[in-house]
């Protein structure tokens, strides 16, 4: 299992890095948004951790870019938000991507572990 | 000297003189650092300039003098700059300043080698000085600068200019272009390809480039084109400037475009901030033509430069119901807000100035603050899992909870000033407590404690309200009591009390403070009244405001102890 965290905040990224290594994913972490589209031009992934709030571009042109890659169907399996600012506008435009949105903090972290890792098909 | 036989106009002498005096300030900021062994010195008359730094002197007629300081005045500013962020490190701030003693003297030297070989010949075909005054006055808008340029004497033999402006940090740049008889074009590019285009341009030697090198990019001129990127502080600027053919241009061009571009960059960053200006003024304008009061802007001598319709509706004769509030603008113009002397709407609009400032500050503070505390959250809870020995499981689990708490504190906040008009079903009793840890840093020392048969109590209403109106209860009631006890807060105490009675609910702000006399109660609720040195008087009427909303009321009675009552009624509803 291949999961890609891009997230700037380097002790979200790190924590959940580790967290999901012992569940057996190999991790990779990315805090810049325009490297993490490189990245996924360049690598296959089974997952894709995307924050919003990213210190160069949002999490959003992470997903567009990702579009020359992905179909949008592939967008929405592979891809999960994390956001600590889940507005109706932000939930409105991952719906667009068929995205699944966990809001930070997680109401219950082993669950939003068990997404990560099983997808947005095993989140209630 | 041929300045001597062609006298100036008038502007034109005051606008060197500006120069000079911005430049002069410039110097003696330079001197007053101390910094002994690097000086620079203009000294004037009518004709004349001299720039001395050091042994080197440069002596220059006005005109000269212009593009001298241009090149000047960044190398000054970039100087002070460096001094200022060095000053305490001595050590380096000697090495910085050595640099920029070379650097100058180098760019003196540039100077006097190309400033006197032909006569000022080279300097004045670039720019007439009524040119450079229009770029800075005429040219409002970004957009027009392309076709400007162009029209320009010396860009006469280029035929298509673009220039990319991107405000840092910003998501797109934005580019404008315009080629000879045809008309000035605008379009958005992102942010990654501006960078890409800039650092391209930043990092080449040459000044020459080839479109097919930007295949993929927006580059509107075809074939070779000269480029030049600058720095600016607040934007970052890209000047493309070609003929659409193929043949590279002349050395003597390229010398020509690299003066001329230096000349520029200060113009472009004055530009585009009036730009940003100007539409930061169109917003503006737009808030205030729908502001629900009357408002006006006039100019010093009262003539009228801006009514909104509110206002355009009002007679004369009406004025005078009318409390009128003065600001000055940009210190020239007056803007003039009128409040309808009926004091409910202007208690309204400052709670609602209160309120929003408020929300927006803690919605700052969440933003800032959430997510490193998730971080620490995750974390520790990433440790937890490990087998670790008690003492240590214990910390981190203190650790653990803390940082839930944090995030708890900070969600609960931010929702209660959230949403101004929401009624729901909540637990009073909850809201009240933190309202009661929301007064925390005023009322420190002071015991609070809320006095209710139960521990909760439901009720449909306006949370964000109540909370305020208590907040200002507890405050001011915090605030009698420092003023009588100052730092001897033992014995006072604050205490909440909720009754509920028939279809009513009490909400009682009891304290044993000095109470409010009799003559002083009548004015209690009037807004403005104070007895505070620095209060505002509008705390209770606020209250009163919110209470009416409500369908409640504010009250003012005596406690037994001889401290203050302040008692909330409201109706008691619940879904």
């Amino acid at each position: 299992m291949n999961i890609l965290i891009v997230e700037d905040e380097p002790l979200i990224a790190r924590s959940l890095k580790k967290l999901l290594e012992k569940k057996g994913a190999t991790v990779t972490w990315e805090p810049s948004g325009n490297k993490a589209i490189e990245i996924i031009k360049e690598h296959e992934f089974d997952r894709i951790i995307c924050d919003l709030m990213l210190q160069d571009i949002s999490g959003f042109d992470v997903l567009e870019e990702s579009k020359e890659r992905f179909s949008i169907d592939e967008i929405g399996d592979k891809v999960i938000i994390i956001t600590a600012y889940s507005s109706a506008q932000v939930l409105e435009r991952a719906t667009q991507y068929g995205c699944l949105v966990l809001s930070k903090p997680f109401e219950n972290l082993n669950n939003a572990i068990e997404i990560f890792i099983k997808g947005k098909e095993s989140a209630q | 000297m041929e300045d001597q036989n062609n006298p100036k106009p008038k502007e034109a002498k005051s606008y060197f003189a500006r120069r000079i005096e911005k430049l002069e300030k410039d110097c003696d900021d330079i001197r007053s650092l101390r910094l002994s062994d690097f000086s620079l010195e203009i000294e004037h008359n009518a004709n004349t300039f001299n720039i001395k730094s050091g042994k080197q002197c440069l002596t220059a007629s006005p005109r000269e003098f212009n593009v001298a300081s241009s090149w000047l005045n960044p190398i000054i500013k970039d100087y002070k700059k460096h001094n200022e962020d060095n000053l305490n490190h001595l050590e380096s701030s000697r090495k910085i300043y050595g640099q920029y003693r070379k650097k100058f003297s180098n760019h003196l030297k540039a100077l006097s080698k190309k400033v006197p070989s032909p006569q000022g010949k080279l300097l004045q075909q670039y720019f007439e000085d009524s040119q450079y005054r229009e770029l800075y006055n005429v040219i409002h808008n970004f957009q027009s600068l392309p076709n400007f340029l162009l029209n320009l004497e010396i860009f006469k033999t280029y035929n298509i200019c673009q220039i990319f402006a991107h405000e840092k940090g910003q998501t797109f740049a934005l580019s404008s272009h315009s080629s000879k008889n045809s008309k000035s074009q605008s379009f958005k590019v992102k942010t990654d390809e501006f960078n890409k285009l800039f650092r391209s341009i930043k990092k080449s030697k040459s000044k020459i480039f080839y479109q097919q090198n930007f295949s993929e990019m927006s580059v509107e001129p075809i074939g070779a084109f000269l480029g030049k990127a600058f720095n600016g502080n607040q934007y970052n600027l890209i000047l493309l400037i070609g003929r659409n053919d193929f043949l590279p241009p002349s050395d003597d061009e390229l010398e020509a475009f690299d003066d001329v571009t230096l000349q520029l960059e200060p113009v472009f960053n004055a530009i585009l901030r009036r730009s940003a200006q100007d539409d930061k003024i169109s917003n503006i304008i737009e808030v205030l033509e729908s502001f629900p009061h009357p408002i006006s802007i006039t100019d010093k001598s009262d003539l009228f430069l801006f009514k909104n319709d509110p206002f355009r509706e009002l007679r004369d004769h009406e004025l005078k119901d009318f409390n009128c509030i003065e600001r000055e603008l940009f210190g020239k113009n007056i803007l003039r807000l009128y409040l309808n002397k009926e004091q409910r709407e202007q208690t309204d609009l400052y709670h609602f100035y209160r309120v929003s400032l408020l929300g927006e500050l803690l919605n700052t503070l969440r933003h800032e603050l959430s997510n490193p505390l998730f971080g620490l959250s995750l974390a520790t809870n990433m440790i937890q899992d490990e087998s670790l020995d008690d003492d240590i499981q214990e910390t981190i689990d203190d650790i653990k909870t803390n940082c839930d708490r944090c995030q708890t504190i900070i969600k609960n906040f931010s929702s209660l000033y959230q949403d101004e008009e929401d009624f729901k079903n909540f637990d009073l009793i909850k809201l009240l407590n933190e309202t009661i840890i929301l007064t925390k840093s005023e009322t420190k020392g002071i015991k609070k404690g809320i006095k209710f048969e139960s521990d909760s109590l439901f009720i449909f209403s306006n949370p964000t309200w109540i909370s305020q109106a208590v907040f200002n209860l507890i405050i001011n009631s915090g605030q009698s009591l420092i003023g009588l006890y100052g730092n001897n807060l033992r014995d006072t105490k604050i205490e909440i009390v909720v009754e509920v009675q028939n279809e009513n609910i009490f909400i009682s702000i009891v304290d044993n403070g000095p109470g409010v006399s009799d003559s002083e109660i009548e004015k209690l609720f009037d807004p403005f009244y104070t007895t505070k040195d620095f209060g505002t008087g509008l705390g209770l009427s606020i209250c009163k405001n919110l209470m009416k909303k409500l369908d409640g009321e504010v009250f003012y009675t005596h406690a037994p102890n001889g401290g203050a009552k302040f008692t909330i009624t409201l109706p008691h509803e619940s879904l």
